[in-house]
């Protein structure tokens, strides 16, 4: 079994249906502000503070709060008074369903520990898999910086889900790729289909859905692969060799292609509320 | 009030300029013309004549090192800033050496770009 979110999984069990899904997710987003706009709503920060942090966010691994307090536009004690606020308001996607008489709340329980169960199960089969692949010291690394990532970057959580493998990469048309050449050269990309790039790029450049065109979409998914590309050259590979290469990134090579080889290669299923992506890492043959 | 300094931003991604233009904005440069290849960098820097140009070296149609060439051979003071991706060492040496005044990779740090900027103004 593949990890998965709460409302996948009670979706996928039919005990919720999907429009009752999205309405918890709008409700649970709105229950939810990251923490530049909840310091915006405060007027504790104006839009172009909050812009500003979220954009060093994309080439620094910090947090938000971090970052603010090093460029002093906010002090300790507003940043706990916001964390505060965050956490209080803060409402789980099995609380909003509750409170919208969806399930109720001893259903609700024995979902969520099966829920936990299925989770703790499908974590350890993939940390079984990534540990004993020749990239799992990567592949792990990697899978962390996603889920730092997406989160301050697209507002989107983001889990690993499962290894596939070769043959279970048909069915992903849209893959970029990013090959670093040095020392200890590799390949780097996202695959998803079309409709999860569109979601990725509205995202990433701040647009309104369906104003994305499909070439924006893919350009869009090559700057996320190439912010993922330069952490992972920083902060995973041994910095005793200082001559790494990136070079553009590449849409033309399908991820089937990619991962072909189970031992120079892994692909790794990344659940988002964008969609899913895989995550792709190899070693150039 | 004074004139925000203008910047021609050079990149085939246009993902990376919607993001750039964004961060050149907030940082208080006008982005004043935008660039998807070579050919359109240099067309663009004639009719333009920018403060600061962004210059990425992987382009289409002629790339960043020949329209950093015709830039200048047009204007030898263009102050072309090189957008390079992570270890284009040589690449980047040889644009210096041309006459480009500096150089960001990219990902593009907003304050690593602001700091530059000012400096290759200055």
């Amino acid at each position: 079994m593949a990890a998965k979110f709460l409302g996948q999984f009670l979706l996928e069990r039919g005990v919720i249906t999907a429009p009752q899904l999205l309405a918890a997710i709008e409700a649970q987003r709105a229950s939810n502000p990251l923490l530049g706009e909840l310091a915006v709503a405060r007027g504790l920060l104006d839009d172009a503070q909050a812009r500003r942090i979220n954009q060093r966010q994309r080439v620094e691994d910090r947090r938000f709060g971090d970052i603010a307090l090093e460029m002093g536009v906010l002090d300790q004690a507003q940043l706990d008074e916001l964390l505060d606020a965050q956490k209080a308001g803060r409402r789980m996607i099995g609380q909003v369903l509750v409170d919208q008489g969806v399930i109720d709340a001893a259903r609700l329980e024995q979902e969520l520990a099966l829920h936990r169960a299925g989770q703790d199960q499908a974590r350890h089969a993939l940390d079984r898999v990534v540990g004993r692949h020749p990239l799992g010291p990567l592949a792990t690394s990697v899978i962390g910086l996603c889920a730092r990532l997406f989160p301050r970057m697209l507002g989107s959580q983001c889990q690993a889900a499962t290894v596939l493998t070769a043959q279970q990469l048909g069915m992903w048309p849209c893959t970029v790729h990013v090959r670093v050449e040095g020392a200890h050269p590799f390949d780097i990309g996202l695959a998803c289909d079309l409709d999860a790039a569109h979601a990725l790029a509205c995202a990433l450049l701040g647009l309104e859905p369906g104003a994305c065109d499909d070439e924006l979409a893919l350009d869009a998914l090559g700057e996320m692969v190439n912010v993922l590309m330069g952490y992972a050259v920083r902060d995973v590979l041994p910095d005793e060799d200082a001559s790494y290469r990136a070079l553009p990134p590449d849409g033309s090579v399908p991820a089937a292609v990619l991962a072909a080889d189970p031992e120079r290669s892994i692909a790794v299923l990344l659940g988002s509320q964008l969609g899913d992506f895989v995550l792709l890492l190899g070693r150039p043959a | 009030m004074t004139a925000r300094p203008t910047v021609l931003l050079c990149d085939d991604s246009r993902a990376l300029r919607m993001l750039a233009a964004g961060q050149l904005e907030e940082a208080g440069f006008q982005v004043v013309g935008e660039a998807g290849n070579g050919l359109q960098a240099v067309e663009q820097y004639r009719s333009l004549q920018p403060d600061l140009v962004l210059l990425d070296l992987v382009m289409p149609e002629c790339d960043g090192r020949q329209a950093l060439s015709r830039i200048l051979a047009h204007d030898p003071q263009a102050k072309v800033v090189i957008l390079s991706s992570l270890g284009a060492q040589s690449d980047i040496e040889e644009c210096l050496r041309m006459g480009a005044r500096s150089y960001l990779q990219k990902p593009i740090d907003p304050e690593a770009m602001e700091r530059v900027l000012h400096q290759v103004l200055a």
